[in-house]
């Protein structure tokens, strides 16, 4: 059988599947970057030998914000962006799919979709307000585990009104609210409410959503937020099973045509990899240069912007 | 006197080897560089635009190497840019640095500019001032011409940097040329050097036009290489901005390319009738232009807090609605995010890509 690989590296998590040809997911592993993407990967690729032995990988993609690195150290075929995978898993899962939300750890996309093919999307630049990060800083900041987050919200009988355009704003209102009174799951819808109002300010301004919608990253396991939004949208909504792993599963989708693959082997985990930096001092630009090393040899280097330092390697 | 003026894409090349000639001591300021761009942050009003912050760091790097005069374009300007000269100025003497300022009062006037190099040089004849000075516009229009071949190759390459390369000897033996006669020559060597990168002939690159306001479209530094970027993406670049155009738009040394800005403001007609400043109405008609011409899709870049391109942006992405044309814009300052840019524009040439497939297979 033919396997491919799809592999996200997100900001706060990291995503792999295991996909056979037509799509269908063999294998999952969705689990917290924690700061160290490379480890997260190293568990992954154990796991995935331990559960699937060792399966012939036709061809391997990444995505994510850190797709590049995922490359380095396990050698892709296909390194994409998040909305393009994002865009083909949505659209392989329901093919006449117009719009995708998908909201991440650090970021939030609006994708339109029109007869399978990407018209126009819009991501969310400098402000996090609205994703998944400020979500689990507030329930870490009132108590909850953020897995409780929505079905809490849910309880809500008249959701507090927080002011959602910008989360240190929506903090302290929110600490505003607790004071005036309100009970917990006032307030957590409240802050359901807000999220989605600010995605849709933000991202949706002046774009046609029209249905079906689909629901897609972390965020969307929270039924606060989905129930906010089929609030908010009044459109048919579809938060599809494998939810978190949707970019993952483009990534994988998009390595199909592979001919022959770089993957470099499940093996991978077992490598001493190790990272390092340092400031180039070459001139005043003094680029942070970032290196894998592979017990005592240098596999990969970037992050000078004139090139000088990863030319050296190959 | 040691006089320095700010960077602006390549302006320095075309002026700085033959102003020194004609008796102008030139200290042009250092690259800029991670450290210029801290030093303008620091010492510039926040709600400056990016060009603000980058000249600030460029004057005080020039200072700091030696020179004490400061030519800068002002007078009645395009945009806020009008007056900055007059605010840098202000900073840089709270900084304690002593140096002689000079404002162009109208830019727009050839007289002023002809009074200005006479000013600052050896030149005392008004003749010689417009042979100079129209020798430094045809330099800068050969610079632009070599960057556009850049932008035709650079997609096609077959082999990684060979453009890149030869764009970087095209500028050196632009450089060298400091006569009409010798600039003459140049052009042709420049074509040559071109003709040598091996490209893939038959590959048909997207093309996406690039505009917006024109010091973040001109400048690498500003604009994070974009357009080296595309190229990389194995996309051809056309651009809708050029130095060369806008000085052409003022002082007409170009007798057979048109005047840009009146031509963006005949085809602009019915999105945006008259000019809101900076290159907003180019902007507007050259996407209704781009579109006509079958470009595939349209980058506007512009600098945060831009007054004029915010204005267009809001125009253009209506533009994008009627015609059902791609644009995407995006906002450049210190705080911009290479990652989320790259994934932005990675995402845009995809969905050109898309388009352009699906386009092909309907027809």
């Amino acid at each position: 059988m033919k396997a491919y690989l799809g592999i996200d590296v997100g900001s706060v998590t990291t995503k792999v599947v295991l996909i056979d040809y037509e799509g269908n997911v063999l294998w999952n592993s969705y689990r917290k970057t924690m700061g160290q993407p490379i480890k997260a990967l190293q568990s992954a690729f154990s796991a995935l030998r331990k559960d699937m032995g060792d399966i012939d990988i036709k061809g391997v993609g990444t995505t994510g914000s850190g797709r590049k690195l995922a490359d380095h150290i396990v050698g892709a075929d296909k390194v994409k962006n998040e909305i393009t995978a994002h865009a083909l898993s949505a659209v392989h899962l329901i093919p006449n799919v117009r719009t995708i939300i998908e909201i991440g750890g650090q970021d939030s996309k609006l994708i339109l979709i029109r007869n399978g093919v990407v018209v126009d999307f819009s991501m969310n630049t400098v402000c996090a307000a609205g994703t998944g990060s400020f979500l689990e800083h507030q329930a870490t900041r009132l108590g909850i585990r953020i897995e409780e987050f929505g079905t809490r919200a849910l309880a809500s009988g008249s959701p507090a009104r927080i002011a959602g355009r910008c989360t240190v704003f929506a903090e302290s209102d929110m600490i505003h609210k607790q004071q005036m009174g309100h009970n917990l799951e006032d307030i957590l819808a409240g802050l359901c409410d807000a999220l989605v109002r600010n995605y849709l300010n933000n991202l949706a301004r002046g774009k046609d959503i029209s249905g079906p919608v689909i629901f897609q990253g972390g965020v969307a396991a929270n039924p606060g937020i989905r129930a906010a939004f089929e609030r908010e949208l009044k459109k048919e909504f579809i938060v599809p099973g494998y939810y978190p792993i949707m970019g993952a599963i483009g990534a994988a989708l998009l390595a199909r045509d592979t001919k022959e693959t770089r993957f470099k082997g499940l093996a991978v985990s077992e490598q001493q990899l190790h990272t390092s930096s340092f400031y180039c001092s070459d001139c005043p630009n003094a680029c942070g240069v970032i290196e894998i090393n592979d017990s005592e040899t240098v596999i990969a280097r970037w992050g000078d912007s004139c090139g000088k330092w990863g030319k050296d390697l190959s | 006197m040691r006089l320095t003026v700010p960077h602006m894409g390549m302006l320095h090349i075309a002026y700085t080897r033959v102003l020194r000639k004609n008796g102008v001591d030139m200290v042009p300021p250092p690259k800029a560089t991670i450290k210029t761009l801290n030093l303008g942050v620091k010492h510039s009003p926040e709600y400056a635009c990016l060009p603000f912050k980058i000249n600030i760091g460029n004057m005080i790097e020039a200072l700091d190497a030696g020179a004490d005069a400061i030519l800068m374009p002002g007078g009645y300007g395009p945009c806020r840019f009008g007056y900055y000269g007059i605010i840098q100025e202000q900073i840089l003497r709270e900084l304690g640095y002593t140096f002689k300022m000079s404002t162009t009062d109208n830019p727009d006037r050839l007289s002023d500019m002809i009074d200005t190099i006479r000013d600052i040089s050896s030149i005392k004849n008004r003749f010689d001032g417009y042979r100079v000075f129209f020798l430094i516009l045809m330099r800068m229009a050969a610079l632009d011409r070599a960057e556009a071949l850049y932008h035709y190759y650079k997609p096609r390459e077959i082999n990684t940097g060979e453009s890149d390369a030869a764009l970087k000897q095209a500028v050196l033996t632009i450089d060298l040329a400091d006569s009409y006669a010798k600039l003459l020559s140049a052009a042709g060597n420049v074509k040559k050097l071109f003709r040598e990168v091996r490209i893939d002939r038959g590959f048909r690159p997207l093309r996406v036009g690039v505009l917006g306001e024109i010091f973040v479209t001109i400048d690498p530094f500003a604009n994070l290489s974009i357009e080296k970027k595309l190229g990389e993406m194995r996309v051809e670049v056309v651009r809708g901005v050029w130095l060369s155009d806008w000085l052409n738009d003022r002082f007409r040394f170009k007798p057979f390319r048109r005047n840009q800005t009146r031509l963006s403001t005949k085809i602009a007609k019915g999105y945006l009738d008259y000019p809101s400043g900076g290159e907003s109405i180019e902007t507007v008609g050259k996407t209704l232009m781009f579109h006509k011409k079958g470009i595939d899709g349209v980058l506007h870049i512009m600098p945060f807090t831009c007054m004029p391109e915010l204005v267009a942006s809001a125009v253009i992405h209506r533009i994008s609605k009627d015609r059902d044309y791609p644009v995407l814009s995006m906002i450049f300052d210190e705080h911009v995010s290479e990652a989320n840019m790259f994934t932005r524009l990675e995402a845009f040439v995809d969905l050109l890509e898309r388009r352009k497939c699906e386009g092909i297979s309907r027809n």
